[in-house]
């Protein structure tokens, strides 16, 4: 109702003036105490309370009223506006009609001498009134578009923030955020419901600034009667708390937290709810459809989020389940080989197979950290050397970077078969003897590909291993089974150059 | 075998896998101590309450039961103070468990070489050295 002046009815209201011949012409909204002009002519004031007004007598009418010496008429007797000094006489209004036929203002034409229209001037007037209300429906079908793009706009950005999101009062206050600032109100956010409805849990909410936030336990009963509500999962909608049953008796804990108004809607799992999603208000406020159905949706959202947090939180126990059985599986593997191989004199051969066993383990433990989806490159080289007791003698330098399940065996293995052998032989044989282990990614006309070094000094002089043990084999097999080693036994000693096409190191 | 004036360093062996049981207490005996063995946490705080001459318990933490190894863990240090703990499990991480601050954690499937190693630091003739080694 208040609003700027616009020029489309200033126009409608000189329109009024020139066709009736009169000084004074106004388009006016009416409410329930007072009137608002959205147009005037000849007048200079912009609002009157409706006990002195004309138009407060012309909303009772049909569509139309005339008043032609408003000092001969009783229902003006002592108006200021007649009785007074150059006071008004004459009066001529149209209704303004909202669709569904209620009333909510005027076009209206006033003088301060008596006079009359005749009927060309009185269909002006009705067809001016249709123009305007044609203009206000206009301006509120373009505003309600804006403010559905907007919303809409709201829930896609609420799904790319929910998104990356890990903990429920982060998920709480973002989707907050996005409901304050799109309904423009005081405080969003959710909580989880306590099995019987007596408690919220508020994990996080948003509140604008000046407003506190209502992170914490809540005993529900304390604010109202909500728990029938939420037994049947409907939504809580109270336009003021003060009027409303299920909160009237006693609003002094929902002032002290400044809601007047809100909106509640369950996140309903199985039939039951378990989770509140609030939006308040320090004011008193009608909410819309509209108002509810995006709040609803921003609910949804926020639920479709929360079911895939707990999703991930089962699939990360069962992860662990499954690698803890794994584990002791390859315990029992080992077990049972120095059992089996009790007798065998190669003690070496024994422990060079558990110990291969342990390594293939290790690679089994960074994997798991993520879902045996992919490793970090620097965590699988430190899993394996760290077993060796000989961190301070390795060099490690690469970029942060992710290989596949399949790499991350490969690599755990040769690492593994590289240090022992470097202990035994090469330059860990040694007090002195130092290993740089390096990666880094180069680009060629293929594509990326992966180099990986292993770079022995100050050790004793190696040569080539003259049989074809397994170890050698394993690291000849390369990163990713087929080949791309290159080994050099050199004076300073032993230095390996594996490389592999990053997109194959990278393949689950 | 490791002995300081015929004391001979006792391990008592907790795991309820009997295979891995077997294994430990090979490894035991390979190191030159001697092993005791209990299937579950309850048989271990027998034999502990029926002797005083157990000087590293080696449990494993994943044994069921109503008392798993974390709580052995606990009543071991709480009862029994002097007695080493070496702990060892399938689960993936020793920061996710809440062990005595003095004991060793090794992963499954373990190294038995290092498990042989941290035994021995803690063996009543540590700084000798084991006679057999």
């Amino acid at each position: 109702m208040d609003s700027p002046r616009e020029a489309e009815f200033d126009d409608i209201a000189r329109l009024a003036a020139e066709v009736c011949a009169t000084p004074i012409a106004v388009v006016n909204l009416v409410d329930t105490h007072r009137q608002f002009f959205k147009a005037e002519v000849g007048l200079g004031v912009r609002e009157t309370p409706l006990e002195t007004s004309f138009c407060g007598h012309a909303i009772l009418s049909e569509d139309m009223m005339v008043v032609n010496d408003a000092s001969k008429d009783p229902r003006f007797d002592g108006n200021p506006l007649v009785h007074s000094e150059g006071g008004l006489r004459f009066y001529a209004g149209a209704l303004l009609k909202a669709p569904g036929g209620l009333p909510i203002g005027t076009v209206c034409v006033l003088d301060t001498v008596p006079r009359d229209l005749d009927a060309h001037q009185i269909r002006t007037l009705k067809l001016l009134a249709r123009q305007v209300m044609t203009q206000l429906e206009l301006r509120r079908s373009i505003a309600d578009q804006a403010s559905a793009v907007e919303r809409l706009s709201a829930l896609m950005e609420l799904g790319d923030r929910l998104r990356p999101l890990v903990t429920y009062a982060d998920m709480a206050r973002i989707a907050g955020e996005i409901v304050t600032r799109t309904l423009r109100i005081s405080r969003a956010g959710f909580g989880r419901l306590s099995n019987g409805f007596e408690t919220i849990t508020i994990d996080g909410d948003w509140a604008i600034e000046g407003q506190a936030s209502v992170a914490g336990i809540h005993n529900l009963d304390d604010y109202g009667l909500f728990s029938a509500a939420l037994n049947d999962g409907r939504n809580i909608i109270l336009n003021d708390v003060r009027s409303d049953a299920l909160t009237k008796d006693d609003t002094a804990l929902l002032e002290a937290i400044d809601v007047r108004s809100m909106i509640n809607v369950p996140l309903v799992v199985h039939g039951k709810a378990i989770a509140l999603f609030f939006a308040h208000d320090r004011l008193p406020r009608l909410w819309s459809d509209s108002d509810i159905d995006f709040v609803r949706s921003v609910a949804d959202g926020v639920q479709v989020n929360m079911d895939r947090l707990s999703a991930q939180k089962e699939q990360k126990i069962l992860n662990q389940e499954l690698s803890h059985r794994l584990k002791n599986t390859l315990a029992m593997v080992q077990a049972i080989a120095t059992q089996t191989l009790r007798q065998v004199t190669d003690r070496q051969a024994v422990e060079a197979f558990t110990q291969r066993i342990g390594a293939l383990s290790r690679a089994h433990d960074v994997l798991v950290n993520q879902s045996w989806s992919e490793a970090i490159v620097r965590d699988i080289v430190v899993a394996v050397l760290s077993t060796f007791d000989r961190m301070d003698r390795f060099d490690l330098v690469g970029p942060n970077l992710r290989i596949g399940p399949r790499a991350t065996l490969s690599l755990s293995l040769i690492l593994h078969e590289l240090a022992t052998n470097a202990i035994k032989y090469g330059a860990l044989s040694v007090p002195e003897g130092r290993v740089a282990v390096e990666w880094r990614v180069e680009r060629d006309e293929t594509g990326d590909i992966l180099i990986f070094s292993w770079i022995e000094r100050d050790g004793p002089p190696v040569v080539e291993p003259s049989g074809r043990g397994f170890g050698s084999r394993l690291i000849n097999m390369g990163l990713i089974g087929t080949g791309g080693v290159e080994a050099s036994y050199r004076h300073s000693g032993l230095m390996v150059l594996m490389q592999a096409k990053l997109q194959q190191m990278q393949q689950t | 075998m490791s002995q300081i004036s015929g004391v001979r360093t006792i391990v008592l062996v907790v795991e309820d896998e009997p295979l891995l049981r077997m294994a430990a207490v090979d490894m035991v005996e390979d190191a030159g101590f001697e092993a005791l063995e209990a299937c579950n946490a309850a048989e271990a705080v027998a034999i502990l309450e029926g002797r005083t001459d157990v000087h590293i318990v080696f449990t494993d933490i994943d044994m069921p039961g109503d008392m798993d190894g974390m709580r052995l863990a606990a009543i071991i240090r709480d009862r029994w103070p002097p007695i080493h703990l070496i702990v060892t499990s399938g689960h993936v991480a020793s920061r996710d468990l809440r062990l005595p601050p003095d004991a060793v954690f090794f992963g499954k499937p373990y190294d038995e070489r290092q498990v042989t190693k941290e035994m021995l630091k803690r063996s009543l003739n540590s700084g000798a050295g084991p006679t057999g080694a």
